[in-house]
């Protein structure tokens, strides 16, 4: 009777469980298999077919364990509640400057590195974390953006500039808060010799998207106030750059004044 | 707990002046209400202090958590709201569900 008792509510306690994050759900797979062979095991002692059931699912539960933090994400947070933490810091960041260095003091860049170091692929994410990183960077000018730069930011943004390159969307916002990174030299200079090529690659690709051209644009200008910077923007065909696009507009221009015209 | 997160989203999206219902059986529990904000309301009877206990002690549970930050967007649109959820350590409580 009290075996009873206690195994139903070990069930209602494993029902409880909100399966939501990946290490729940190894946790509670645990939790199943070992109750499951545990009443084989106990009703059928002397039974080779019970003990192997117990034994292939206990291998299989800490395989899955093993697999989970070898191979699988390094942290076991949600999406959807990493996007709507975010969301409620950038507004919150929005505010006032105060509010941004206040996030900033509580981990905030790191925290930020590290989501857009897990979720590099989703465009929520990654927007929501660059203003929010924006926004810590224009409150607290350049002792933030030095610390940024410690944290890693500008390795990572680069790296979704990079592999983000066809999406103007999803790589607007990163190149905003590279150009606020500027601000420090030496993020500068590092942002010229390692990202000059995907930023070139992302203007020749969006030649038509006046928005992530005049982006672009502000960021090469940032950089260019660098003297070390220049030799990398005018080996990546900078100035080459700049004029295609001014020939764009003039063709632009000339087609509409034949249209005018005729 | 989820009702009541639930319940102030609810009451901010109406966004009603608050009035006694003729037959409430709360009445003598809390002051009249003379047409008040919901917000203010809700603020009042303690639900941002709440919501911030729930995301500090319910830390295994993403869904609610994410219910507790919805209901805090909502209230932060307040300008006044917001600073008294900064006074009482929002901040390092929400950062802290991120990190987990």
């Amino acid at each position: 009777m009290h075996e009873k008792k206690e195994s139903a509510r070990e069930w209602k306690h494993l029902q409880d469980i909100s399966i939501t994050s990946s290490r729940q759900t190894c946790v509670f797979h645990f939790a199943l298999f070992f109750h499951v062979s545990r009443y084989l095991f106990f009703y059928s002692k002397n039974n080779l077919q019970t003990k192997f059931i117990f034994f292939f699912f206990n291998v299989i539960n800490i395989l899955e364990i093993l697999f989970y933090h070898l191979f699988g994400c390094s942290h076991d947070w949600d999406q959807e509640l990493v996007n709507s933490i975010l969301n409620l810091l950038v507004s919150m960041s929005n505010r006032s400057p105060e509010l941004s260095l206040k996030i900033e003091k509580n981990g905030g860049s790191e925290l930020c590195v590290n989501v857009m170091d897990n979720f590099c692929d989703s465009r929520e994410i990654v927007i929501n974390a660059c203003m929010l990183l924006s926004n810590m960077g224009n409150a607290g000018k350049n002792n933030v953006i030095v610390k940024m730069g410690q944290q890693g930011v500008v390795d990572v943004l680069l790296s979704i500039v990079a592999s983000q390159c066809g999406d103007a969307t999803f790589v607007l916002e990163p190149i905003h808060t590279l150009s606020i990174l500027t601000g420090d030299m030496n993020l500068a200079k590092n942002i010229a010799s390692k990202g000059m090529h995907s930023i070139c690659t992302i203007a020749k690709t969006h030649m038509s998207n006046p928005e992530i051209l005049a982006s672009v644009h502000k960021l090469i200008g940032f950089l260019a106030f660098q003297p070390e910077c220049l030799r990398d923007i005018v080996q990546h065909d900078g100035p080459c750059m700049v004029s295609r696009v001014f020939g764009t507009q003039k063709k632009k221009e000339n087609k509409r004044k034949q249209k005018k015209t005729k | 707990m989820h009702f009541f997160i639930f319940f102030c989203i609810f009451y901010f999206y109406i966004q009603v002046p608050v009035s006694e219902a003729p037959d409430s059986v709360g009445k003598e529990h809390h002051p009249m209400r003379h047409g008040e904000d919901t917000l203010q309301v809700i603020h009042n009877e303690g639900a941002t202090h709440i919501v911030l206990e729930a995301i500090k002690s319910f830390e295994y549970n993403p869904s609610l958590i994410m219910s507790s930050i919805d209901a805090l967007l909502n209230i932060t649109e307040d300008e006044t709201l917001m600073e008294t959820i900064v006074r009482d350590g929002g901040i390092p409580i929400v950062m802290e569900a991120l990190r987990r």
